[in-house]
């Protein structure tokens, strides 16, 4: 009897012995490279994924913008969502694909915000921990403000509340369903994102793909811009400025060059480009610069000869890039808030201070053979007038024409669009609704929480 | 059934006194042959003897005794001696394969008399096995083994074998079959398996019998039992030798144009402008030889006559006959094997060596050498010791590159000397030529002579060990614990000579010319460029198992219990080396973190980095059970179970467990007082009913990332998030019913089997897409879908002529259906799938064939006309997209074969065998390939058809041909697309091929005497020979499609002797 109670005994050890060494054998990981994401290493990699994080901006609003157009054969060649987008089609017109990559710069930056928390803030590791916290609150900022400049209609203070903005996705729980906010509330959550990320940056970073104090105050001005409140965009263009003022004399550039501007260049702040693997239209290849564009560039203009080269029919391909390669900058760079700066200055009364801005960048872009004649204005329009074009002509394919054109028509200025393909002509007036452009319909069969754009 | 044993003794009046006699035997067949080597043991004596080569034998053995005869091809017979005998004892043996129904199975675990098992197996015996020469063991199965296909249409990542159709909507490795090497998983590379070795091999098709494999049997179970030493047994030695030889491949299979009506066709683009725009482009997109012709001619560089003459000249080539002249020869292969076996009372061995060498039609060379080593050592009669050791070296050289159907017809890599020609590649001829100003590397591509600098190596050493230990303290029990260790280690080596025509390209690429000083500077050194991969597969499975065997009166159990642990480890790392110099061995360092621009787009790259390391780990703990009760011999009933749990990465230790089981019951009805049919002597009624699982260890339950190397920019680790939290995906799970009768005829006449199964697949992985919004992976594989299955397994053997002629008969039929699934069928146009794509919607099977309805050409243009809601349409994007309905769409049917199997037929008569086996694949649709155009004009070969000389020209032509007209501009991809998945392009995929015939001559017993060999067999084997009859008349094999060329008939010459 005491013997069967010690081999019972015996079996209830062998098995708990059993179940957890099984325990320990199960815990082996199947690949080794898994991990889950818990320290500020593993978090911050997520959002060092250069490929993932910088290089996949939507290009949808420089697809439907006019500082480019395309050869008939071109066109035909595209797929249809881009042959639709061309031609302003109202629906079909965009890709899944770029909305997605937004979207998943969101998820992996709301990953990162959830993470955080669980890492407590120690004096060791205080500032990595805000960097962390401020590059994440920034890129979902960014992420914002460029679907919104794309899916949605340009901000209209009397109207925002109402108008559509896009869905806010604030934490990465993918039972919670997406739904469309309020215009209003969309800038809001940039704003906010913005604001508490300026806290928290460093003014300086080991690289401009790295979110730093600069590129959100950047980011701010450019988002009150789009919102025309340019008293805000006055201020946050100087706070940039006083950081960051850097200006490439164009002079120095080698135009033989296939991409004469360089990457990372130092008017650089923020670095982002489009994925053309998507929007193939506007690459170097398709994409030839309208042709009154092309020759709005005075002949010592050294932009005309940098940004642009023959593709030996007379017309232009665009080389002309902030990433020193065929890929689109969309980022943020120095001559876009200088600009900025110079249109918020005039827009509230300051023409000199909005000229003298003008003149600064100018003259790094003209030719120093021949002694530069700067700009004068006598008029608010006058001036205006130069800044909107000598923006236009300075930022091309940053992805910037689209918003502009939406917010400037908001103001009566009345720019309109036309295609002409094979003789037969396309058209998008100003202030049309299609200036949101449709979100993909392979969306809106996923989302029931989304609605269609208006029509 | 045992037949009765005939003895014949001759009993010549004389009597011993003695308890013990001096016995005199000879061993003989049912012919009266003498066998050799059979062992014949005194049971109580413990005294054994072997016949020798004219059969005789003699042993001391004690009165009354019984003795046992047994020889590995004949059946035991156990003989009581109960007097002293004068003379000659003559016993006759009847060969194994007379008697079917003694065969024992094997499932890994356990071997089970046939007639007891209730669950669906299929067996192919020695005999069978061997009717085939290959390397592999398991090409052999296709032809041969009962309820298994070859799945050539969605193949790809997986084996393409099936047991009784898919069990999972699954691609990859969740296919496959599970292959058990004697007692465990095979781990490892299936090629290092030497067929010389392979005894017998099991299907496990149901789910009774797979059930017991639990969680990874869920697409069947391949059980290969190799041979092994039996106790008491004279040394024998087995010989296999055979050299074989194949034709060249048949290039005509090619969807190649006209070589003339190619050049017709590019100089019409050529007149419409097409490509003019490339010739300003930034990436100098390359031009055809035709194409540069053309433009020196518009250039006035020659004359018209002068480029006609060079037209015609090229007009006059075939890139086939090239091919076939320079790049593909015969294929040879051989195979020698070596093995010897013996035993005595307390140790059997077994050892084989073995080697294989295959050289391809492309020159790609592969050698294997096996040995193996087999070990039982019984040190007292209760105690058992196994030890197995099995080295396997298999190295692979590359070959060329063969030939595809998308290269320009005119192409000529050689001139008339057999001096090799640079072919158009990445860039314009002209520019390459001048580009550089000769300071770069030669810039032109060589393909008759570049694979002499591209040498690929793969080496590959695989070890496993066995060690087993037995236990039977009492006759109904028996203790055993198994250990087995394996050990691949493969090292691949790729070696890009500078020579070659990627490292001359790469180093151009990235050369940086100095414009003023004429500075030259190679940013990727020159040298060679060496990639290195190292993959070292480790295995352990530990298994202790208890087995049961109780016999009394009318009743017998036997039944096991166990528990396994097993570990796949998989580490593996590889490496690239520039500027290297094989003879030397140095090499150069490279900047890894500098762009340079690109010589030609002037885009800044990074020199292409390939270096990594990956460590994968797939655990699993079982827990298995398996008992049987048989009463009265005639009614069985089993029950099976498993439960296994693995790391899958995020799930707690609890949450992993998965029971999945079985039961069964089979009657032999034939055994019942009141059955006396004679006609059906035998007859087994069998019904199963069980689960068994399928699983994707790799799989996450909680979010996590996956460290992806170093960013370029910020020097920093970047990361991805490789699984979204995914805590509800369990195992998936096959429900199997199985109803089957065996039966065999009066006199074995006709025996066979016969089983209906329905299977029904839930918890099956299927896709949930999520909203893109969300930011996850487009879609979260969940448990979502289910499909059911149904199908029925034939097998006939029969006995046409005794002993002359046999047949065996395999027949299949399975069908699918996917019942739910969580993604619905968008449009009715998602049904209509490229070949090989799985149609994975509700009420669909999985593959299933649709097509557009055609309403012929256009008798204007030449177009071909659709419909789109029901009226004739020519907007291709319509018909293509959402707006067509189901009646715009034409069902075919299925596009995998439906009705599967095989036929063989043995002959034998004298010394000669012949048999022949044909396989035929019925029921199913495939799509013909066609014309291109929209890739045809991009000028590379690619988009060819033959057809094209049969497309419509001129109105009326729509009457005879439904080959759409050319056009220009390039037609929309839309309009390609439509005719190609059109009814008109769909056909019949039913045929049947002669997969081999194997014919052999054995040299007789008898007129051998004197020679050591028990016996000698001469064989010619010719396999794939191909196709016999198929339903469409097109110029495809409908098993191969367009993809690839068919395999050619190689014929085998060998012996094989018995020492």
């Amino acid at each position: 009897m005491r013997q069967l109670k010690y081999l019972k005994l015996l079996l209830v050890c062998y098995l708990a012995f059993f179940m957890c060494s099984c325990e320990k054998f199960l815990d082996a990981k199947t690949d080794k490279k898994l991990v889950v994401p818990r320290s500020l290493e593993d978090l911050q990699s997520l959002i060092d994924n250069f490929g993932q994080i910088n290089g996949w901006s939507p290009g949808e609003g420089e697809l439907s913008s006019d500082d480019y157009f395309l050869l008939h054969d071109t066109w035909v060649a595209r797929s249809q969502e881009e042959q639709r987008a061309y031609i302003w089609e109202p629906d079909f017109s965009t890709t899944l694909d770029n909305w997605r990559s937004s979207y998943r710069i969101v998820y992996y930056v709301n990953l990162v915000l959830e993470n955080l928390e669980s890492v407590e803030r120690t004096q060791f590791n205080q500032y990595n921990w805000d960097n962390l916290k401020g590059q994440a609150h920034f890129l979902r900022a960014k992420c914002f403000l460029d679907i919104a400049s794309i899916w949605a209609l340009a901000y209209d203070e009397s109207t925002a509340s109402t108008d559509l903005g896009i869905p806010l996705r604030l934490n990465s729980d993918f039972n919670v369903m997406s739904v469309r906010a309020s215009l209003k509330e969309t800038y809001q959550q940039i704003i906010s994102d913005l604001e508490i990320s300026i806290d928290l940056l460093p003014e300086q970073v080991a690289h401009v793909g790295r979110a730093s104090k600069p590129a959100a105050l950047g980011l701010l001005a450019r988002t009150y811009l789009f919102m025309r409140n340019y008293k805000q965009s006055l201020n946050y263009a100087n706070l940039c400025l006083d950081l960051v003022h850097g200006l490439i004399d164009y002079n120095e550039l080698d135009s033989l060059s296939t991409y004469p501007i360089p990457s990372f260049n130092k008017e650089t702040i923020f670095f982002s480009m489009v994925q053309l693997v998507v929007n193939p239209a506007i690459n170097v290849n398709n994409a030839l610069v309208d042709t009154t564009l092309y020759q709005s560039y005075k002949p010592n203009d050294l932009r005309k000869i940098l940004f642009f080269k023959s593709n030996g029919d007379g017309n232009h391909r665009i080389h002309g890039n902030y990433t020193g390669s065929s890929s689109r900058f969309s980022g943020l760079a120095v001559d876009e808030i200088l600009l900025i700066r110079a249109e918020s200055r005039i827009r509230v009364g300051d023409i000199q201070g909005g000229m003298d801005d003008l003149n600064h960048l100018l003259i790094h872009r003209f030719t120093n053979s021949i002694p530069f004649e700067p700009l004068f204005a006598d008029s608010y329009e006058e001036a205006l007038q130069y800044i909107l074009d000598e923006r236009r002509k300075q930022l091309l394919m940053r992805g910037l024409r689209f918003p502009d054109v939406k917010r400037l028509n908001k103001e009566g200025r009345n720019i309109g669009f036309r295609r002409v393909l094979e003789g037969e002509e396309f058209s998008l007036p100003p202030n049309d609704l299609r200036f949101a452009l449709p979100i993909p319909e392979a969306v809106l069969e996923l989302a029931p929480g989304i609605v269609q754009n208006l029509r | 059934m045992k037949r009765v044993l005939l003895i014949c003794c001759w009993l010549i009046s004389s009597y011993y006194l003695a308890a013990q006699s001096g016995l005199q035997g000879r061993v003989v067949d049912t012919e009266r042959r003498p066998i050799k080597g059979a062992s014949i043991l005194n049971d109580s004596a413990h005294t054994v003897a072997f016949s020798d080569s004219l059969g005789f034998f003699s042993l001391m053995s004690p009165l009354p005794s019984t003795i046992t005869v047994s020889h590995v091809s004949y059946v035991d017979r156990n003989i009581d001696i109960t007097q002293a005998q004068k003379g000659v004892l003559e016993i006759i043996l009847f060969p194994v394969d007379n008697l079917i129904e003694e065969v024992a199975i094997s499932t890994g675990f356990q071997q089970i008399p046939r007639e007891r098992a209730t669950g669906a197996f299929s067996f192919i015996d020695n005999e069978t096995f061997n009717e085939q020469v290959s390397t592999d063991v398991l090409s052999r199965l296709e032809a041969v083994a009962n309820g298994l296909s070859i799945d050539r249409v969605s193949g790809g990542a997986d084996m393409g074998i099936r047991i009784r159709g898919l069990s999972t909507l699954s691609t990859g490795s969740m296919r496959d079959p599970l292959i058990i090497l004697d007692n465990f998983p095979y781990v490892g590379d299936l090629s290092n398996i030497n067929p010389n070795d392979v005894e017998n091999i099991t299907l496990l098709k149901d789910a009774a019998a797979a059930s017991i494999w639990g969680a990874r049997a869920g697409n069947g179970v391949i059980v290969i039992t190799t041979k092994k030493g039996m106790h008491n047994q004279p040394l024998r030695i087995n010989i296999n030798s055979y050299v074989g030889m194949g034709g060249k491949p048949d290039l005509s299979y090619l969807l190649q144009m006209n070589t003339s009506e190619y050049i017709d066709m590019e100089k019409i683009l050529f007149e419409h402008n097409h490509r003019f725009s490339d010739t300003t482009a930034i990436s100098r997109p390359p031009f055809s030889p035709v194409y540069e012709i053309l433009f020196r001619e518009r250039r006035g560089e020659i004359s018209i006559q002068e480029a006609d003459d060079m037209l015609s000249e090229l007009r006059g080539l075939d890139i086939r006959d090239q091919y076939m002249k320079y790049i593909y020869s015969q294929s040879f292969s051989q195979q020698h094997a070596l093995s010897m076996q013996g035993g005595e009372n307390k140790l059997a061995w077994f050892i084989s060596t073995g080697y294989d060498k295959n050289k391809s039609t492309t020159g790609s060379i592969n050698d294997r050498f096996n040995l193996s080593f087999r070990n039982t050592y019984r040190p007292i009669e209760l105690i058992q010791l196994e030890f197995g050791l099995t080295h396997t070296l298999n190295n692979t050289k590359s070959g060329r590159s063969g030939l595809s159907s998308h290269t320009i017809p005119y192409t000529k890599i050689a001139d008339s000397r057999g001096n090799a020609l640079p072919v158009v590649r990445d860039y314009r001829q002209p520019f390459i030529d001048t580009v550089g100003g000769g300071q770069l590397l030669d810039w032109n591509y060589y393909p008759l002579t570049d694979d002499n600098y591209v040498k690929n190596h793969s080496s590959m050493a695989h070890t496993i060990l066995n060690f087993g230990l037995n236990v039977t303290p009492f006759r109904w029990l028996a203790l055993s614990l198994k250990y087995q260790y394996g050990r691949q280690q493969l090292q691949n080596k790729s070696l890009n000579e500078e020579n070659s025509y990627l490292v001359r390209n790469l180093i151009n690429s990235y050369t940086q010319l100095s414009e003023d000083s004429g500075q030259i500077e190679y940013v990727v050194p020159r040298g060679a460029l060496l990639d290195l991969l190292s993959s070292n597969l480790q295995s352990h499975n530990l298994r202790g198992q208890v087995n049961t065997h109780l016999n009394w009166a009318e009743h017998e159990i036997s039944g096991l219990v166990g528990t396994e642990l097993s570990n796949v480890n998989t580490i593996s790392n590889f490496d690239r080396t520039y500027g290297y110099n094989p003879e030397i061995l140095t090499f150069s360092v490279v900047d890894q973190k500098n762009r340079t621009p690109h010589f030609i787009t002037g885009n800044p790259v990074l020199i292409p980095q390939s270096k990594g390391f990956n460590d994968l780990d797939q655990r699993f703990i079982s827990a298995f059970s398996n008992v049987s009760y048989t009463y009265k011999n005639r009614y069985t009933i089993s029950l099976s179970g498993r439960t296994d749990a693995s790391n899958q990465f995020g799930i707690k230790f609890n949450d992993r467990w998965n029971l999945l089981w079985s039961a069964g019951l089979s009657w032999e009805l034939s055994k019942e007082t009141f059955y006396d049919w004679d006609v059906l002597p035998y007859i087994r009624l069998r019904g199963t009913y069980g689960f068994s699982g399928n699983t994707d260890v790799s799989r996450s339950a909680v979010t996590a990332i996956t460290y992806s190397g170093t960013s370029d920019y910020l020097n920093t680790p970047m990361s991805y998030v490789s699984h979204d939290a995914n805590p509800l995906l369990g195992w998936e799970k096959v429900r199997m019913v199985n109803i089957a009768a065996d039966f065999r005829l009066k006199e074995d006449r006709l025996s066979g089997s016969l089983d209906f199964y329905f299977k029904y697949c839930t918890n099956l992985f299927g896709p949930d897409p999520i909203d893109p919004t969300m930011g996850t992976q487009p879609i979260v594989t969940r448990n979502v879908a289910s499909f059911k299955g149904t199908g029925v397994d034939v097998e006939l053997n029969s006995i046409n002529i005794r002993g002359i002629w046999k047949s065996n008969l395999n027949f299949s039929y399975y069908k699918d259906k996917i019942t739910k699934y969580f993604v619905a069928a968008p449009t009715p146009s998602a049904l209509v799938r490229q070949q090989g794509f799985a149609t994975l919607f509700e009420g669909e099977s999985q593959y299933s064939l649709y097509s557009y309805k055609w309403g012929g050409l256009d008798p204007q243009t030449g177009d071909p006309i659709g419909f789109l809601k029901g009226e004739l349409s020519k907007n291709y994007n319509a018909i293509l997209g959402r707006e067509s309905e189901m009646g715009d769409l034409t069902k075919h049917g299925s596009a995998i074969p439906v009705i599967y199997g095989s036929l063989g037929n043995t002959f034998n008569f004298g010394g000669f065998g012949f048999s022949i086996r044909m396989v035929y694949n019925m029921g199913w649709f495939f799509r013909n390939e066609g014309v291109r155009y929209n890739q045809l004009y991009a000028g590379r070969g690619v988009g060819q058809h033959p057809e094209y000389s049969v497309r419509w020209k001129k109105p009326g032509d729509e009457l005879i041909t439904n080959v759409p007209s050319m056009v220009y501009p390039t037609p929309a991809a839309a309009r390609t697309n439509y005719y190609l998945n059109s009814e008109i392009k769909v056909e019949r995929g039913d045929n049947v091929g002669i997969q081999y015939v194997n014919v052999f001559y054995d040299i007789s017993k008898n007129r051998m005497s004197r020679s050591p060999f028990q016996s000698v067999r001469v064989y010619l084997n010719a396999a794939n020979i191909g196709t016999i009859w198929q339903a469409t008349n097109v110029h495809l094999n409908p098993n191969y499609g367009a993809g690839s060329i068919p395999p050619v008939t190689t014929y085998s010459l060998g012996v094989k002797v018995v020492l």
